[in-house]
């Protein structure tokens, strides 16, 4: 009976450290799994926070947003791209950083991107954005 | 008529050089590392915005905490939730002025040298800091570096004790920009 009991134990101290180990080192979840909670136009988005930041933040931060627009620059840099969709505001895109590099993304074009939301500087920034 | 034309000259250079006075980014990099016995950590942004006018010498730096990435999910998770509080104070910045502007010569080719005063906040927190930057022009393409340390305590950060020995007291922070012409249009 006790060896029982410590066995036990000692399966349990083993898979909860392994739950500890896993869970530790686990890396960053991909945005192409995660559910989209909002989608919205470009100038919507970014109404949004010129209008009141502060509100913006706490309806918008860390929230997965589904954007459709023109694409007004597109860069690459060290294998990282940066996607600028227009808005109504010549000084404002919405600012897109991509997940993963890609060449497929050409300016004028129309497209549907999702990503993070992290705020709002001169534009409105969401990170690990995918294509839909 | 060659007054006219003289003026017509004067006028055109004015205009060049107004419109080349303010330089600006989007795609800023910043990057922090920490360095203990225990382990590294390494966070980077690539979406830092900054604007630099080289009339006045006004610069400026801002950066999500949010579009920091780190290696691991839970390293993030505990910087943002934990330390940085990052729903509650969703940027850092630093504005400041670069002292010796005149030496800092953006449409000559060549490598300057920046003093750069300043105030930075961080976590809510707003200090004096001052450093050197470097600006390198090569070509048209103006890049600028700059490298500092900031104490984690000074900005009000609190680490559990649990983890102190994982976390370095003093981050190192490393700046990255390339310099893009604002068109006044």
């Amino acid at each position: 009976m006790k060896k029982k009991i410590i066995v036990g134990l000692v399966l349990a101290g083993l898979i909860g450290a392994s739950l500890g180990y896993y869970l530790f080192n686990k890396p960053l979840e991909s945005t192409e799994s995660m559910k989209v909670d909002y989608k919205m136009l470009p100038s919507e988005l970014l109404m949004a926070f010129e209008s009141d930041e502060t509100q913006a933040n706490a309806k918008y931060l860390d929230k997965v947003i589904q954007v459709s627009g023109t694409v007004s620059k597109c860069e690459t840099k060290d294998n990282k791209v940066t996607v600028y969709l227009d808005t109504d505001n010549p000084m404002s895109n919405i600012i897109f950083q991509l997940e993963k590099s890609t060449t497929e993304i050409k300016e004028g074009e129309t497209i549907t991107l999702k990503g993070i939301c992290t705020g709002y500087l001169m534009d409105v920034v969401l990170v690990r954005a995918v294509l839909i | 008529m060659k007054q006219i034309i003289t003026t017509f000259i004067i006028a055109i250079v004015a205009m060049v050089n107004l419109q080349a006075q303010k330089y600006f980014s989007k795609t800023g990099e910043i990057s922090f590392f920490s360095a203990t016995a225990i382990e590294n950590i390494e966070a980077k942004s690539n979406s830092a915005t900054t604007v630099y006018d080289s009339d006045s010498g006004k610069l400026q730096w801002a950066v999500l905490i949010k579009s920091f990435e780190f290696e691991k999910a839970m390293m993030q998770e505990h910087f943002n939730e934990n330390y940085m509080e990052s729903s509650k104070y969703p940027k850092a910045q630093f504005k400041g002025e670069i002292k010796n502007k005149e030496v800092i010569k953006l449409s000559k080719d060549g490598s300057y040298t920046a003093q750069v005063n300043g105030t930075l906040e961080i976590h809510g927190v707003t200090k004096n800091v001052s450093t050197t930057a470097t600006f390198i022009v090569k070509s048209g393409s103006i890049t600028a570096t700059c490298n500092l340390k900031v104490a984690v305590a000074d900005y009000g950060i609190e680490i559990p004790s649990v983890v102190k020995e994982n976390i370095a007291k003093e981050l190192e922070i490393k700046v990255i920009a390339n310099y893009e012409v604002l068109d006044k249009s």
